[in-house]
C-alpha cells in the first residue's frame, strides 16, 4: 500500500520545531508553489491529483463554486490503482457539509461585533473541526488495515484551528504532535504532503508560500506540488 | 517567614518525559492556575485522547507569551516544606554558560531516564553535564514504568546499566525512584502498582535535599581589594565568606603569615566584625607584606594555595583558545597571568557532543575540561566548597571564558 | 472635541499627597496628574484584551481570507 498524509497548511517550520519525527521522516522540505498567484488550498490539491496547474479552470470556479470542485478520477493519478482510498480530499471528494460549515462560522466571527460574541463562535468553529477530526483520523487508522493499493488520508485540522488559533502556539503544537502520531501508525513507506504551510498573524493564521513534503526513502529536492502524481507513480512501480 | 528555596534542573533524554514530569510536578503540587487543567483537558479529549500533561508547560508559557502572567523564566511549584523552582534549561548552551558563569545555580538534578528505551547516548551526555558541573544531589528517576508492566526486574536492569555508567564519572545519584509521570506513580503520591518499591517518591527526595548552605556559615575567606595608608594602614576587602571578627587569628595567603585583627574599620561606624558580603576595611597587629589579591582565611579551615588548577570552561570569545596562549586569570580580586597547559576534553555545549580529546584548541560556545597553569600560586578553592573562589574567568582585555574549579591537587 | 467632565471622590490625605507630588512634576493641577495615572491603568487593561483579537491583526487577516476564497 502506498500512503500518502495529506495535510493542509502543514507548516514546515512548526514540524521542526515541535520536533515531529514521524512527520518529518528522514528527508523533508519545502514545495515550491510560486507559479501560483495565491496558495489557495483548492487550486493546490486540484493541481496536485492532476499532475498540471489547475488555479485558472479552479478560480473560473468562482468563490464560492471553486469549494465544490470536483475532478473525475480519470483526471487523476488515482486513476493508475486498482484500488485506491481517498478520504476527504479538496478538489475530489471533499465532504461538502463539513467544510461549508467551517466556512460559514468564519464568516460569523467576523462579523460578530462583541468580543464575548466573537469567543462563543470561535469555539464553535474549533469544536466542529476537531469532531471532524476524530471522525477521519479514525477512518484513516481503520483504511490502514485494509488492502487498498492506495490511500490517501487528508487532514484539514491545522488549517481551520490555526485560521483562527495559529497564535496559540500550545494549541498548535497539540494538533502536530497529534498529526505525529497518526503519522506514526503508517506502518508502510509513506509520504507527507501540505498544500501551503501557515503565518502568524496576532492569534490569526495566514497560509504561507511554500508547502511541506517528506518521506522516508528519497530525497524529492524542491518539488512543485505537480510533481506528486509522477513522484507516485514511480513509487509505484519500484514496489 | 520567607520560605527556603531550592532550585533544580531536570534532564535527560528529549523523549523520555521531562515534561510530562514537570506538568506532573505542578498538577500534584497544585500550582497550575485555575481553568488551565480544564482548557488543557477539553483540547487533548477534542483530539480524542485523555489528558497529557507534557502540554502543561507549552500552556504555562504560551500566557507568559502573551504577558497575562507576570512571571520569569522559571516555573515554581511549592510543598508545605519548602518553595522549588525548576530552572529552565532552554537549549544546553544558555544553561552551561548560566551555570558556569553563575548567572542561575541549580542546587540539585533529577536524570531522567525511560524504562522501555533504557539509557541513551544522551542520557550520557546530560549525566555527564551534571559530573561536570560538580552537581552532587542528584535522583535518578526511570519513567514510563506503565510501558513496562510496572516489571521491578525492567527496572533493576535499567539501574544497573545507568549507575555502572555514572560510578565511570563520579556521579552517586542519591535515589533511583521507579515513576509514571503520565499516571502520577511515586511522583507526589506512593503507588501500589510497583509495591516491590518502598523507597522515597520525586517530592519526598527532593524534600531531603539540602539548600545552599548561607555564606555567613562558611569559612572565613577575605579577598583583599586594596591598602590604604591613612593615619593607620587599612587592609580594604571584600567578605566573600564567613565572618571576620576583632581579635581573630588570621592568616594571610599565599605568604602564609600570621596575625591578629586589630580593628574592623567601617566608614563614620564603630564595628567589631564584618559578615559575607560586606565590603569592609581591617588593621592588624603586625605590620605584614599584604597586597591585593591576598585572602585572609582562619587558621582552622584553609583554602588551597597552588598554581595548577583542574577546571572545566565555558568559551565565550570569538577568537579560539589556541594551545600554549597566556592569558589572564581572574579569581575575586586575584589576577595573574596564566596558560592551559592540558586541554582533556572539548564538548560542543549545544549537543553536548564530545569534540575532542587532548585538544588543541577551544573555539566560541565550547565547554572544556582543562588544566591551567598559573605564573604564581594562587588562592584557590573547590567549586562545590567555596563558590567565590571557585569560580574565575579568562579574559585578555574582555572576558574570554567562565570557569568552575572541580579539583585540586 | 470637547470633552465632558464628571466627578470622583477620593480621600483628602491622597489629594494632599498628589500635591505635593505634582510640585516635583510637569502636571499643571492634580486633577491632569489623576487623569494621567487612571488612563494609565486603564490601558494596560484595554491592552490586555487586545492580545486576544487585535482589530488591526484581524482586518489584515480578514483580507488575507477573502483573497484566499474564505469568505466570499
Ligand atoms: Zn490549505
Amino acid at each position: 500500500m502506498i500512503v500518502v498524509l495529506a495535510i493542509d497548511a502543514l507548516e514546515h517550520t512548526l514540524v521542526e520545531g515541535f520536533n515531529c519525527k514521524n512527520l518529518m521522516q528522514e528527508f523533508h522540505g519545502k514545495t515550491d508553489i510560486s507559479e501560483f498567484s495565491e496558495p489557495r488550498t483548492m487550486v493546490l490539491w486540484s493541481s496536485f491529483m492532476t499532475g498540471k496547474n489547475m488555479e485558472e479552470e479552479v478560480m473560473a470556479l468562482g468563490d464560492e463554486g471553486m469549494w465544490h470542485t470536483k475532478f473525475d478520477i480519470k483526471n487523476t493519478f488515482f486513476d493508475q490503482f486498482k484500488d485506491p482510498k481517498i478520504i476527504d480530499l479538496p478538489g475530489f471528494n471533499y465532504i461538502r457539509e463539513q467544510h461549508d460549515k467551517e466556512r460559514i462560522l468564519l464568516k460569523q466571527f467576523f462579523d460578530a461585533q462583541s468580543e464575548d460574541e466573537k469567543k462563543s463562535i470561535r469555539t464553535e468553529y474549533n469544536n466542529h473541526a476537531f469532531e471532524h477530526h476524530r471522525k477521519i483520523k479514525q477512518e484513516f487508522i481503520d483504511a490502514l488495515n485494509e488492502d487498498y493499493d492506495f490511500l490517501l488520508g487528508y487532514f484539514s485540522i491545522a488549517d481551520v484551528i490555526g485560521h483562527l488559533n495559529f497564535g496559540n502556539r500550545a494549541m498548535m503544537k497539540m494538533i502536530y504532535k497529534d498529526m505525529d502520531e497518526i503519522a506514526e501508525t503508517i506502518k508502510n513507506n509513506y509520504i507527507v504532503l501540505s498544500d501551503h504551510g501557515m503565518d502568524k498573524i496576532g492569534m490569526f493564521g495566514d497560509h504561507s508560500n511554500y508547502g511541506f513534503w517528506s518521506s522516508s526513502v528519497k530525497d524529492f529536492g524542491n518539488p512543485k506540488i505537480t510533481d506528486f502524481a509522477e513522484i507516485i507513480k514511480e513509487n509505484q512501480q519500484v514496489k | 517567614m520567607e520560605k527556603e528555596k531550592l532550585k533544580f534542573v531536570i534532564v535527560g533524554h528529549i523523549d523520555h518525559g521531562k515534561s510530562t514530569l514537570i506538568g506532573r510536578l505542578l498538577f500534584d503540587t497544585n500550582s497550575i492556575p485555575e481553568g488551565k487543567i480544564e482548557e488543557i483537558k477539553h483540547l487533548c479529549e477534542s483530539l480524542g485522547k485523555d489528558i497529557e500533561f507534557g502540554y502543561i508547560m507549552d500552556h504555562l508559557e504560551e500566557e507568559r507569551d502573551q504577558g497575562i502572567t507576570i512571571d520569569t523564566a522559571q516555573t515554581f511549584f511549592n510543598t508545605k516544606k519548602r518553595d522549588y523552582v525548576i530552572i529552565d534549561a532552554p537549549g544546553h548552551v544558555e544553561f552551561l554558560k548560566n551555570m558556569i558563569s553563575g548567572a542561575s545555580q541549580a542546587e540539585a538534578a533529577v536524570l531522567i531516564v525511560d524504562a522501555e528505551e533504557g539509557v541513551k547516548e544522551q542520557t550520557k551526555r546530560h549525566a555527564y553535564i551534571l559530573g561536570m558541573l560538580g552537581l552532587a544531589q542528584v535522583i535518578v528517576v526511570i519513567n514510563k514504568m506503565d510501558l513496562v508492566d510496572h516489571s521491578q526486574e525492567r527496572f533493576e536492569t535499567v539501574k544497573k546499566e545507568l549507575i555502572q555508567f555514572l560510578s565511570e564519572i563520579n556521579i552517586k545519584p542519591s535515589y533511583i525512584i521507579p515513576i509514571s509521570a503520565k499516571q502520577g506513580d511515586f511522583i507526589a503520591n506512593k503507588s501500589l502498582k510497583m509495591d516491590w518499591y518502598n523507597g522515597l517518591t520525586v517530592l519526598e527526595a527532593l524534600g531531603t535535599f539540602r539548600i545552599k548552605e548561607n555564606a555567613n556559615d562558611k569559612p572565613l575567606r577575605f579577598v583583599i581589594q586594596d591598602i590604604y595608608n591613612f593615619d593607620k594602614r587599612i587592609i580594604a576587602g571584600r567578605v566573600e565568606s564567613g565572618t571576620i571578627r576583632e581579635g581573630d587569628e588570621i592568616k594571610v595567603l599565599p605568604s602564609g603569615e600570621n596575625t591578629r585583627v586589630k580593628s574592623v574599620e567601617e566608614f563614620l561606624k564603630e564595628v567589631t566584625e564584618a559578615e559575607a558580603g560586606k565590603s569592609t576595611g581591617i588593621t592588624t597587629e603586625d605590620k605584614l607584606f599584604i597586597d591585593r589579591g591576598d585572602v585572609i582565611v582562619h587558621d582552622s579551615d584553609q583554602p588551597v594555595v597552588t598554581d595548577l588548577i583542574k577546571a572545566n570552561l565555558f568559551w565565550m570569545d570569538k577568537i579560539p583558545y589556541k594551545n600554549g596562549t597566556s592569558v589572564w586569570f581572574r579569581c575575586a580580586t586575584q589576577e595573574v597571568p596564566c596558560d592551559i597547559e592540558k586541554i582533556n576534553r572539548v564538548i560542543n555545549s549545544s549537543t553536548l557532543e564530545l569534540i575532542a580529546e587532548d585538544a588543541l584548541e577551544i573555539r566560541n560556545r565550547e565547554v572544556a575540561e582543562v588544566m591551567i597553569r598559573t605564573n604564581k600560586p594562587v588562592v584557590v578553592e573547590n567549586f562545590n566548597k567555596i563558590e567565590e573562589l571557585g569560580r574565575f574567568v579568562l579574559g585578555k582585555d574582555d572576558t574570554i571564558a567562565g570557569g568552575i574549579i572541580t579539583e585540586l591537587e | 472635541m470637547s470633552v465632558e467632565y464628571g466627578e470622583i471622590k477620593i480621600p483628602i490625605d491622597l489629594i494632599k499627597k498628589i500635591e505635593e507630588r505634582v510640585k516635583e512634576t510637569e502636571f499643571e493641577s492634580v486633577d491632569e496628574y489623576a487623569t494621567f495615572v487612571l488612563e494609565e491603568v486603564v490601558k494596560d487593561d484595554d491592552e490586555e484584551i487586545e492580545e486576544v483579537f487585535s482589530e488591526e491583526d484581524e482586518d489584515k487577516v480578514k483580507e488575507r481570507l477573502r483573497a484566499l476564497g474564505y469568505l466570499d
